[in-house]
């Protein structure tokens, strides 16, 4: 846990970067630190391993002020990452990794054996890249390397400044998919510093938006989307802040679960009753194991009265379907896209799990929205 | 700790040197120095195998330097001797101060004998300096010319060359700017001889020693075909080269004469007794015959030196 | 894919041939001062041999419209290195033949006393004609992809059979070698001496020139008066600047050491406290007056600085030409010698061989650690033993007798040659150090800092190694140009090879100047080599291409 108390940092040209900054950074969490240049983000980031000194208040790291600790000791106890990289060049993969455990006096076996998991755990092979140097590298590579040897140590705590802000678009969407898929396994206690919004709303399990060296919010993505608390934050999320927070939602937590449905095997009367019973316009058809296989309406039953086969329109369920792990965002747009009012949920194999319609994105949205409005 | 250990091997060191210089006696060998041109080095590599010869200690330090500095070296005690030149202590060292300057009469630096003297006994008044019996030998400077030039024009002495001058001969001299612009220089030879060289009959090269005028002279460069040079020069010969005599005495006499610290000569006065009788030898002919072996010849001027010695029995 | 013609070797071939054509390759002296008559190639009597060399010099520049670039590469390296040797070899046998028949050559009136043959231009553009088509050549073999050490055997073989003829005297008919052989016993000496007053003051130069360039780095401040500072020393002719000090040293040599000591002492303790004071004051004074403290904190400094750095340099110079020159040190030298070359080996084995095996890995450098810790004490003893021989301190009688001069200080000789040397090297040191260490990415620095790093590790494991190769070009740039300079320094007495020079200046005669002047260019060349080896060595492949300059 790192705790920001009354936190303020003055430069020795009169310039105040933090001026009372207090929250709390939880364990086990990323938290993002955002805002406009200037805001003091990466500052009290900085604060924090006392690359920059304090000048009023406190950082507490795991309950005790940072600067009980000599400062060498605490930073080789937290990770460290920033934009530009930072590897040393003219070390090989190995040295720059090794490098804290190294200052930390490990024994060469264990740094060897810690370096080669290290490698493996950012997707590189340790036989091949081990001995190269960063030169050798893609910029991908490079970041991943980066992000290695903030590990190296097996710190509890990780700082990032901007650590992805140097690739390019698509491999930055890899490197942040791989990095939370390494958070998932690491569980560290990681201050994140970006200036990008749409990556704040992807890493971030909370988000502290900065203006001026003062906390402006400090909330999950969701909260921050759904009720921004004033003008300022409201634009600095965007105007398609709805949509973004489509984005952080996904099907599984939004599809009604008790979906009406039939068997293929199933009567036109029994798909009838299924469609009356729900007081809803259509059915969902499955086969045997609970594969979508498509729908039927009223409409369908009423011109072919005799054959379910017949009444129903056949689809493949990746196409007429979303899956449970889409993001709500997802789920829109194919819904747009296809025509549809409601469609069906599945699951990895195609089993129909639920469903999920329109309107109920669209209020989704509009809550955020209205709620946003009023709370400026 | 480092530091600590820095300190102590330090200290160590000192330590060390400064004991273990209790134990060596004081036997400091004699250090001969010599000017920068071939007739210096090898009147120096004289006194070194002389020296050596008679079972002294020695260090060579022949070619140290220009006239300032081997001057310096000996009255700061560097070097313990090295030849000097009669005519170089009266118009270097003794005219540039004004005191000494009025004591030295006007013709004094003309005359063997009385230039002798007077740097003999200046020098061992005011910085305990032993001048040796001086050398028969004068390399003042003088004027050559070709054989062919000095035959077809019959000059013998710069009082032709006057005659010839005067009456409308051409002539281009090439010297070095400070033989050019010295009183005791060229002017001398004008107001002895009664002629005078006009500004476009004059070559002056910046710091040129008689071996860059030679050789100008030799090509026959700019017209040259007068120039200056040094009474022992070596080269004179190997060019065939004709030195125009000085019978009024124009110039000073520059006889080389060995030059000791006093307290060498206290310390070791047998050397006086080794170095006159060598030096007795040295004529203006010998010196321009032992320069010719080095320059002309292109020999080892130790050898020369060697050889020399021998020739006359001093050493085996 | 189209290959463009190589145009180094079009420059090369016609360097050789309008040499060859246009200029005498040798001239015939009729002794060692009188000017010589110059003969072209051509007019070389004897056979179509000297023909046949002028053809060869044409025949790179027909090679050079090749277009398969290993076989031209291939060719223009043989022909570079055949030119190279012919252009040595040829007229050396002309020569055989033009002294042989001299009166006839020079004619009646010439005063003909051992005759030499001067090597002259149309030679000296041979040879540069033919390096530089064997540099051509050597660039498209690069180019090419052909390994380096095959491509050495090909830069290296003219050479090496040209040394192996210069021993077996092929070329002694070279006034040159004439000249090499009635002063080759002086030349080692001065060639020895030279090599010394180089080396002492470009360590004392390195050490001094990286330390105010680490200083200039850390604070932008001081790097204005310091880079000025050394830049303006290096605008003072170098003949003035060894005059300059001849006066200062010559005092500084009569004073007696203790008082000196006792001077030193109170001075430092001086700068010292200045110092502090300057560090405690400077945040709270205007920028202006700032710099002004600043400039007289550093000008106090540098009274003890110099003082030490003078005498350090000095006696160190004076104890090493005893200790290595004498022979009579009971081996030490010849001892410490191996032990640098056994301690340099295991560090290179350290670091290349042995890199996985953890145990020999630590012997090695335990090895190489005992390695130089013996070095370090061997080099203390010799000193200290050079030093109490009665050559030097040996000589004086007490303490308190004990002048400035015996520690090796003087007007003359090598104590101002050194210290003149010691500024010169300064500048490219300061400036490259500087520029090094500015040059590496904060970024980087700001990673080491924020992984915990101290401010040591920083420096030592992150800034020096990647400042190092920019250093190292400083070091080299200093140590060529110091042989050069080193040249000057004769005329204050500090020997070396400029005695050559200067004397074959006062005779006129070429080729005394040659025989100071080669072995100066070659020893520029091996020290820049070396260097440049060394560089290599310790740079890390991580960033040895990263920079070409």
């Amino acid at each position: 846990m790192i705790e920001f108390q009354n936190v303020v940092k003055q430069f020795p040209d009169g310039f105040r970067a933090v001026n009372g900054l207090s929250l709390t950074v939880h364990d086990g969490e990323i938290t993002v630190f955002i805002g406009p240049s200037g805001c003091g983000k990466t500052t009290s980031m900085r604060m924090v391993n006392r690359l920059l000194s304090i000048t009023e208040g406190r950082i507490l790291v795991e309950g005790r002020d940072n600067r009980d600790y000599p400062a060498e000791e605490l930073r080789r106890k937290i990770g460290y990452a920033i934009q530009q990289i930072g590897l040393f060049p003219h070390m090989t993969v190995l040295q720059n990794i090794a490098v804290v455990p190294r200052l930390l006096g490990w024994e060469e076996d264990r740094i060897r054996k810690r370096v080669d998991e290290l490698l493996e755990l950012v997707g590189l092979d340790p036989d091949v890249n081990r001995d190269k140097y960063p030169r050798q590298l893609s910029g991908g590579q490079q970041q991943r390397v980066g992000v290695a040897r903030a590990l190296g140590a097996d710190p509890p705590i990780m700082l990032m400044d901007e650590p992805f802000g140097a690739i390019d678009p698509i491999t930055r969407e890899v490197l942040q998919d791989e990095f939370l898929e390494i958070q998932k396994r690491i569980s560290k206690t990681i201050i994140f510093v970006t200036h990008d919004i749409d990556e704040a709303i992807k890493m971030g399990d909370r988000i502290a938006i900065l203006k001026d060296g003062s906390l402006v919010q400090y909330d999950t993505p969701d909260t921050l989307l759904a009720k921004p608390k004033n003008r300022f934050v409201r634009d600095f999320v965007g105007a398609d802040r709805q949509l973004k927070r489509l984005g952080l939602l996904r099907v599984r937590e939004l599809m009604t679960r008790d979906t009406p449905n039939v068997s293929l095997r199933a009567s036109t009367d029994d798909a009838r009753r299924a469609i009356e019973a729900a007081a809803v316009k259509s059915a969902f058809v499955v086969d045997e194991d609970g594969v979508l296989k498509g729908w039927v309406d009223r409409e369908g039953l009423r011109e072919n009265p005799d054959s379910l086969l017949d009444a129903m329109n056949e689809g493949d369920f990746r196409e007429i379907g979303v899956r449970q792990s889409a993001t709500a965002r997802e789920a829109l747009s194919a819904m747009v896209a296809r025509g549809f009012r409601i469609t069906p949920v599945v699951d990895e194999r195609g089993a129909l799990v639920g469903s999920i319609t329109l309107r109920a994105l669209q209020e989704l949205a509009d809550q955020g929205w209205v709620e946003g409005e009023q709370a400026s | 700790m480092k530091r600590l250990t820095a300190i102590i091997l330090a200290a160590a060191m000192l330590a060390g040197g400064l004991a273990f210089a209790q134990t060596y006696k004081n036997d400091a060998p004699i250090r001969v120095g010599s000017k920068q041109f071939t007739e210096q080095i090898v009147l120096g590599k004289v006194i070194v195998e002389a020296l050596k010869a008679n079972g002294y200690q020695v260090v060579d330090k022949t070619n140290l330097g220009g006239t300032a500095v081997v001057r310096k070296a000996l009255e700061a005690g560097e070097i313990d001797v090295y030849p000097n030149y009669t005519g170089t202590a009266i118009s270097n060292w003794y005219r540039d101060v004004p005191w000494a300057n009025k004591s030295i009469p006007a013709g004094a630096s003309g005359n063997a004998y009385q230039s002798y003297s007077i740097v003999s006994s200046l020098d061992a008044a005011l910085h305990d300096l032993v001048w040796l019996e001086p050398a028969p030998a004068n390399n003042t400077y003088a004027l050559a010319v070709t054989a062919k030039f000095a035959k077809e024009h019959d000059l013998a002495t710069v009082a032709d060359l006057a005659k010839y001058i005067n009456g409308g001969g051409q002539v281009k001299l090439a010297t070095g700017d400070e033989f050019a612009q010295r009183p005791d220089g060229i002017a001398s030879f004008e107001k002895t001889y009664g002629f005078k060289f006009k500004e476009s009959q004059l070559l002056v090269i910046a710091g040129a020693t008689p071996a860059q005028t030679e050789q100008a002279l030799a090509n026959g460069s700019n017209g040259v075909n007068i120039a200056m040079a040094y009474g022992t020069d070596g080269a004179l010969k190997a060019y065939n080269f004709v030195v125009l005599k000085d019978p009024d005495g124009a110039q000073p006499v520059f006889a080389p004469t060995p030059v000791f610290r006093g307290a060498v000569i206290r310390k070791y006065p047998e050397i006086v007794g080794i170095l006159n009788p060598i030096w007795a030898k040295f004529t203006t002919e010998e010196l321009q015959n032992l320069n010719a072996k080095v320059e002309v010849d292109g020999q080892n001027a130790d050898q020369v030196a060697k050889d020399f010695l021998k020739q006359y029995g001093f050493i085996q | 894919m189209s290959v463009i013609p190589n145009r180094i070797a079009m420059l090369g071939s016609s360097v050789a041939a309008l040499g060859f054509f246009f200029l005498p390759i040798v001239a015939l002296k009729p002794n060692r001062l009188a000017a010589g008559v110059p003969f072209n190639l051509l007019q070389l009597q004897g056979d179509y041999r000297y023909i046949l060399l002028f053809a060869l010099a044409l025949v790179p520049f027909m090679v050079a419209f090749r277009k398969d670039v290993t076989t031209r590469g291939w060719l223009l390296v043989a022909l570079g290195n055949l030119l190279l040797l012919l252009t040595l070899l040829l007229p050396a046998m002309a020569a055989t033949h033009l002294l042989a028949n001299a009166t006839q050559y020079l004619g009646e009136n010439a005063f003909v006393r051992n005759p030499r043959v001067l090597p002259t231009g149309g030679l000296a553009l041979g040879l540069a004609g033919g390096y530089v088509t064997l540099f051509a050549g050597l660039r498209d073999l690069e180019r090419s992809g052909v390994q380096a050490w095959i491509r050495a055997i090909g830069a290296w073989a003219g050479v090496a059979v040209i040394a192996v003829l210069l021993a077996t005297g092929a070329f002694n008919v070279y006034s040159v070698m004439v000249e090499f052989h009635t002063n080759g016993a002086a030349l080692q000496q001065k060639f020895v001496e030279h090599l010394m007053f180089v080396l002492v003051s470009l360590v004392v130069g390195f050490i001094v020139g990286v330390g105010l360039g680490l200083w200039a780095s850390r604070d932008e401040r001081v790097s204005n008066v310091i880079l000025y500072a050394v830049g303006i020393i290096q605008t003072i002719p170098s003949l003035a600047l060894f005059g300059v000090l001849l006066v200062p040293l010559a005092r500084l040599g009569d004073a007696h050491f203790l008082p000196v000591a006792l001077f030193f002492a109170v001075s430092a303790v001086l700068a010292i406290a200045v110092g502090l004071g300057y560090r405690a004051l400077a945040g709270r004074l205007p920028s202006r007056l700032q710099t002004a403290s600043l400039i007289v904190a550093a000008l106090v400094a540098a009274v003890p600085l110099t003082l030490f750095t003078g005498v350090f340099v000095s006696f160190v110079y004076r104890a090493a030409r005893i200790g290595f020159g004498g022979g009579a040190m009971s081996g030490l030298d010849n001892g410490i010698l191996a032990l640098v070359l056994a301690g340099l080996g295991l560090w290179v084995l350290r670091r290349w061989v042995f890199v996985r095996d953890g145990v020999v890995r630590s012997l090695v450098r335990w090895a190489y650690l005992l390695a130089y810790a013996a070095t370090g004490v061997l080099f203390v003893v010799l000193m200290v033993r050079a030093a109490a021989t009665d050559q030097f301190l040996g000589a004086v009688p007490s303490l308190s007798a004990l002048t400035v001069r015996d520690l090796g200080v003087s007007g003359i000789g090598v104590a101002p040659a050194l210290v003149a040397l010691t500024l010169y090297s300064l500048l490219p040191l300061v400036r490259n150090t500087y520029a090094g260490l500015k040059n590496v990415d904060n970024a980087i620095i700001d990673s080491g800092r924020g992984m915990g790093m101290t401010p040591a590790q920083i420096f030592f494991q992150i800034e020096l190694p990647l400042a190092f190769p920019v250093i190292m070009a400083g070091v080299r740039n200093a140590g060529v140009a110091l042989v050069g300079i080193g040249t000057v320094a004769t005329v204050i007495g500090a020997g070396g090879l400029g005695d050559f020079v200067i004397q074959g200046i006062v005779n006129t005669s070429i080729d005394l100047i040659l025989l100071g002047a080669l072995p100066a260019i070659a020893l520029a060349m091996v020290l820049d080599a070396l260097l440049r080896f060394a560089e290599g060595l310790l740079t890390s492949p991580g960033i040895r291409h990263a920079q070409n300059s």
